[in-house]
């Protein structure tokens, strides 16, 4: 079966590394994380991801803009990013229509169903 | 005065009888009377210039003046001088008249008699001077009684006015139509009695007393006045009469009611002020721990989420006919659900407040924070000892913050020396033992690293049965399990303004918290 790429983008390694595990399980994946914001379009480019998963707040890196840093390359230009964030609860996803700055998120606390939807819908969209 | 010298103006147009009155008065007066003579009104006149006489005889009927009249013009030029008529038998009746119009007494020629006449001059001079200096001491005393804002009235034993001074005017008019009446009458009701009692024991005792009290007065007006009392005696030494001396009080009254209130509105607000700031100082400590508070829900997220993120894993893992397994991974779902409904929580308590850095004096955040806590201080035996150091540089930090991590500790600290023991607060400046040497020199320009610091420390008052109970030996603890305080929180609020902070336990049993903040002086 021909595995999706996803590249998991947060400051903590606990979570990137427990993303990759869970992920990698399902037997879909194949994980590469990172967890400086400054190295993700290298990651990126070196990795060549099929979606992202950005952590959109990152000490000293703002979310927004690694994402509009990789969405000016075109070799990105089409693939999906996923925003993981803490900022916005649960209850006002539907408020947001899912949607951050034209971009899709996932609100913090992540559990895996959840996560994996939101992969699922945007990886064949 | 019976052997003084009289001068004596006699006023007498028959010259005979002017003529017998002088050679008498001179031989019962034995030369003591200088007599001058005029036989005319118009002559007198003049007379009474140059002589100024004692005592005026004069005839009622005169050429120029006739009657009663004479005596009056008399009068009116002299209004001082003793006159003594002099009239005959078919004239009484106008002697008398002008006895009853001043005239000091008459004598008849017929019945003349130089002794009486001596006597009757001396009398008169004598009952005239006696007018005079009552006049004077009258006049004097008027004076004195229309001058003085005080007010004066004599009351006899009944309490009924006989003298009040024109002073009275303006709170009971007309004095003089005030004499003989009940003196009680224009006292307030509600005093009245008292007042009464108060005359009673006055004249009883034979003091006067002091005493305050109200007059209702006829258009309705209250006034309050101040009384002092005196005891006249008669002859008897009885207590007769009542020198009530009064001042109306009623502005001065008002000023002190006025002032009175005053002094309890200032007061109330006074209160109502240090209420205020009380809650206040609640209010910000309530904020001191919502910061706290979201530190720990930040610090808390992400074990939680790798805890789910776990459990998710886990589960994928679990054999599927290993119902016990999915059940206690389903436990331990439900509890981080639970955990994290409250970190919600708590972000939701946690005001959202955006640091703000400016340029601040740590000082001065320092003496804020330790404001927040005065009350602490009062309340229990701690004794403060702050040092300030002088002229700190300014700080590029969130003052609200950096004021709720003081806060935090000091409350800790407070909170571990409870039943007694020295809180010491100090600010500093200090050079960094620690600077990067190893820093290239050529790419950065040379900077000497400085840093401004607090340092937090309590001891405990030693008390019978507690020793040096972590007999610590300045180990440096670096974060928070042991302290109880979530010293990592702290850390994570402080290193957003690039500040440390270090717990230390010094060798004499105290607590030291250490708070520094770079800073970066470029040459």
């Amino acid at each position: 079966m021909n595995q999706k790429r996803i590249l998991v983008v947060d400051d903590e390694v606990t979570i990137t590394d427990l993303l990759k595990l869970n992920l990698e399980k399902t037997g879909l994946y194949s994980v590469r994380t990172e967890n400086k914001g400054a190295e993700v379009l290298d990651a990126a480019r070196e990795f060549m991801p099929d979606l992202i998963l950005l952590d959109i707040m990152m000490p000293g890196m703002d979310g927004g803009d690694v994402a509009a840093q990789i969405k000016s390359e075109p070799a990105f230009k089409r693939t999906p990013i996923v925003f993981l964030t803490a900022v916005v609860k649960k209850e006002e996803v539907e408020a947001h229509a899912g949607v951050i700055g034209g971009f899709p998120y996932i609100a913090k606390p992540l559990d895996m169903k959840g996560v994996l939807h939101v992969i699922e819908e945007n990886l064949h969209s | 005065m019976p052997n003084q010298r009289i001068r004596v103006l006699l006023v007498e147009d028959e010259p005979a009888f002017a003529k017998a009155v002088h050679e008498i008065l001179t031989q019962v007066s034995d030369s003591q009377c200088e007599i001058a003579h005029a036989s005319q009104f118009s002559e007198m006149q003049a007379m009474l210039h140059k002589q100024e006489p004692d005592v005026v005889l004069l005839d009622l009927s005169l050429p120029d003046r006739h009657g009663v009249e004479s005596y009056k013009d008399l009068r009116t030029l002299s209004p001082t001088l003793p006159i003594i008529i002099l009239t005959g038998l078919d004239d009484e009746t106008a002697a008398a008249e002008a006895v009853r119009a001043g005239a000091q007494d008459y004598l008849v020629k017929s019945q003349f008699d130089g002794r009486i006449l001596l006597r009757i001059m001396r009398h008169a001079i004598e009952r005239k001077r006696i007018e005079k200096a009552l006049r004077e001491s009258e006049e004097f005393f008027r004076v004195i009684s229309e001058n003085v804002t005080d007010l004066i009235a004599v009351v006899d034993e009944k309490g009924r006015r006989l003298y009040n001074s024109p002073s009275y005017r303006n709170l009971l008019g007309d004095p003089e139509k005030l004499l003989g009446t009940d003196s009680f009458e224009e006292i307030h009701p509600e005093d009245r009695q008292r007042v009464k009692q108060v005359f009673r024991e006055s004249l009883a005792t034979g003091t006067g007393r002091r005493t305050e009290y109200r007059f209702l007065l006829k258009d309705g007006s209250v006034r309050e006045v101040e009384s002092q009392g005196s005891i006249v005696r008669d002859e008897m030494g009885r207590p007769s009469r009542l020198v009530v001396v009064s001042r109306d009080i009623t502005d001065q009254k008002g000023a002190t009611r006025a002032l009175r209130s005053a002094l309890a509105d200032l007061k109330a607000s006074h209160d109502e002020l240090r209420t205020t700031q009380q809650r206040l100082i609640e209010a910000e400590r309530l904020e001191a721990i919502s910061t706290f508070a979201a530190g720990v829900a930040h610090e808390v997220r992400n074990p939680l989420q790798g805890i789910t993120l776990s459990i998710d894993y886990l589960s994928s893992c679990a054999p599927p006919d290993d119902a016990n397994a999915a059940g206690v991974l389903e436990r331990m779902r439900s509890g981080v659900d639970r955990i994290n409904d409250v970190i919600a929580g708590l972000t939701e308590f946690a005001v959202r407040r955006e640091p703000q850095p400016k340029h601040e004096d740590l000082n001065a955040i320092v003496e804020r924070a330790l404001k927040s806590i005065e009350h602490e201080l009062k309340h229990h035996p701690i004794q403060l000892q702050l040092q300030l150091a002088d002229q700190l540089p300014l700080l590029e930090v969130d003052a609200t913050s950096l004021r709720h991590v003081f806060i935090t500790l000091l409350m800790s600290s407070v909170r571990a020396i409870s039943l007694g023991g020295v809180l010491s607060v100090r600010t500093y400046l200090r050079e960094a033992e620690d600077a990067p040497a190893h820093e290239p020199a050529k790419r950065q320009p040379p900077r000497s690293k400085m840093l401004v610091g607090t340092e937090i420390t309590h001891h405990r008052n030693p008390a019978p049965g507690h020793g040096d109970e972590h007999g610590g030996g300045g180990r440096r603890h670096s974060a928070g399990p042991k302290t109880g305080l979530g010293l990592g929180i702290l850390r994570k609020i402080l290193s957003a303004h690039r500040g440390t902070i270090e717990h230390t336990k010094e060798k004499d049993g105290g607590t030291r918290y250490t708070i520094e903040f770079p800073l970066d002086t470029k040459h």
